[in-house]
């Protein structure tokens, strides 16, 4: 099993288009950047196997970036991609275990810490659990909160990743809750340097300890 | 693919029910899905566009099952993962979704891979990448799909049919009415979606097309 990645670009979220979103999650693989995301619901069958493949080839340059498909497992094995990311009502993970083999990860997103403990149970790689504060994209959802990520990650084994909201004033606060990491989305996609994003959250992880265990 | 294997194919398009994604419950589809293969239904396309991934994987399981105690064909629309993960004899795929090459290189040589080309060139690709038969159309007009472009008419259809060596079903407009004329011009069956899926009766309505073929 590969080592899950602390640091996770989503995209392109309708903020930005395709091509623009290429070149941000690049520049974040080198900063360091350990996954990508690419969530294409409104793409069709071709266009997200197109959109993959492009950034397939733009990640080979940082090898150490994995990249992850939104639901469509078909499309994450015709990429080449590294992974899977299951919505809480996608395939169950067993389900696309049996399509990835072993050799991919499979995340899978949660809202509450029986979802966790179940996805957990189930065998996920790791959690995306949120969304932790306000984020446009869950308009009229409030944030859980810290307290709710922290009750998250005691209840499980298996690494989680904190999502929604989350800025660079929040990443030490976040951290502390005991996750393994963050998913960032706007921070990336509105940054004038992406690269300059993931280094600094990189270097405020290490700081923080390896897997943001609470002082 | 083998020519028994052709021959199977070819009798297993002979009606094929494309089903709607409009359709309000997973029971309601397996319940319409029964009724049209106790009418004489073949094949049957499950289309799950704008579901929730789990929900389409649940419903391919189950017509699964209701196609394969009636030795009916099993075909997915566009979703390779579902396929494989409901057992499906394989799937449907149109111009823009996974390309047919790949949806081989995935589900191996002996998988159904169906293709609806909107051009010759698609239709000679296709065919080249290992598609087992074609979806052509619309043959008559349609209001089931408002992007299905102007309907080809039987001369047109006809012509396609000839111009691949794969076995080709008609799709559009087609009812009882007109469902003969569709095979005389070379189809190895039709592809019907409103016609039977809403359909009050849906077992008589398949019942009835598939006796206007013989």
């Amino acid at each position: 099993m590969m080592d899950i990645p602390r640091l996770h670009l989503i995209g392109p979220l309708g903020v930005v288009k395709p091509v623009e979103f290429l070149g941000i999650a690049t520049r974040a693989a080198a900063g360091g950047c350990g996954a990508v995301h690419l969530r294409m619901r409104d793409l069709s069958g071709g266009d997200a196997l197109r959109m993959a493949r492009s950034m397939r080839r733009e990640l080979a340059a940082t090898p150490g970036t994995r990249l992850i498909i939104n639901d469509r497992i078909d499309v994450a094995l015709l990429s080449g991609a590294d992974g899977v990311q299951l919505g809480e009502r996608g395939f169950d993970v067993a389900d696309a275990r049996h399509l990835t083999g072993e050799r991919m990860l499979i995340g899978r997103s949660i809202h509450d810490v029986d979802g966790a403990k179940r996805a957990a149970e189930a065998g996920a790689s790791y959690l995306i659990a949120g969304h932790v504060f306000d984020t446009p994209s869950k308009e009229g959802e409030p944030g859980r909160g810290t307290d709710w990520l922290a009750e998250i990650a005691s209840a499980v084994e298996t690494p989680v990743i904190a999502i929604g909201g989350i800025t660079l004033d929040y990443l030490i606060e976040v951290l502390s809750t005991g996750v393994h990491g963050i998913a960032l989305g706007r921070e990336f996609l509105g940054a004038d340097d992406p690269k300059m994003v993931a280094e600094r959250v990189q270097r405020t992880m290490e700081q923080e300890g390896t897997h943001g265990v609470p002082e | 693919m083998s020519v028994t294997n052709v021959d199977r194919l070819t009798s297993r398009l002979a009606c094929y029910l494309v089903t709607d994604p409009a359709v309000e419950s997973v029971e309601r589809l397996v319940e319409i899905v029964g009724r049209a293969i106790e009418g004489g239904v073949t094949t049957v396309q499950l289309r799950s566009k704008g579901w929730l991934d789990r929900q389409a994987l649940d419903a391919a399981r189950r017509l699964r099952i209701v196609c394969s105690e009636q030795d009916v064909m099993f075909l997915v629309n566009d979703r390779i993962d579902i396929a494989l993960a409901s057992g499906a004899d394989g799937v449907h795929l149109g111009v823009d979704d996974l390309p047919v090459e790949a949806a081989r290189s995935i589900l191996g040589p002996d998988a159904i891979i169906g293709y609806s080309p909107e051009t010759e060139e698609d239709r000679e690709r296709a065919v080249r990448d290992g598609a087992s038969y074609l979806g052509v159309g619309p043959v008559f007009g349609t209001t089931t799909k408002a992007d299905a472009g102007p309907a080809l008419g039987l001369p047109a259809f006809r012509q396609v049919v000839r111009s691949v060596d794969i076995p080709v079903i008609g799709i559009g407009g087609i009812d009882r009415s007109n469902a003969r004329s569709v095979r005389a011009a070379g189809a190895v069956g039709v592809a019907v979606v409103s016609s039977v899926f809403f359909a009050d009766h849906p077992a008589t309505a398949a019942r009835e097309i598939v006796e206007a073929m013989r």
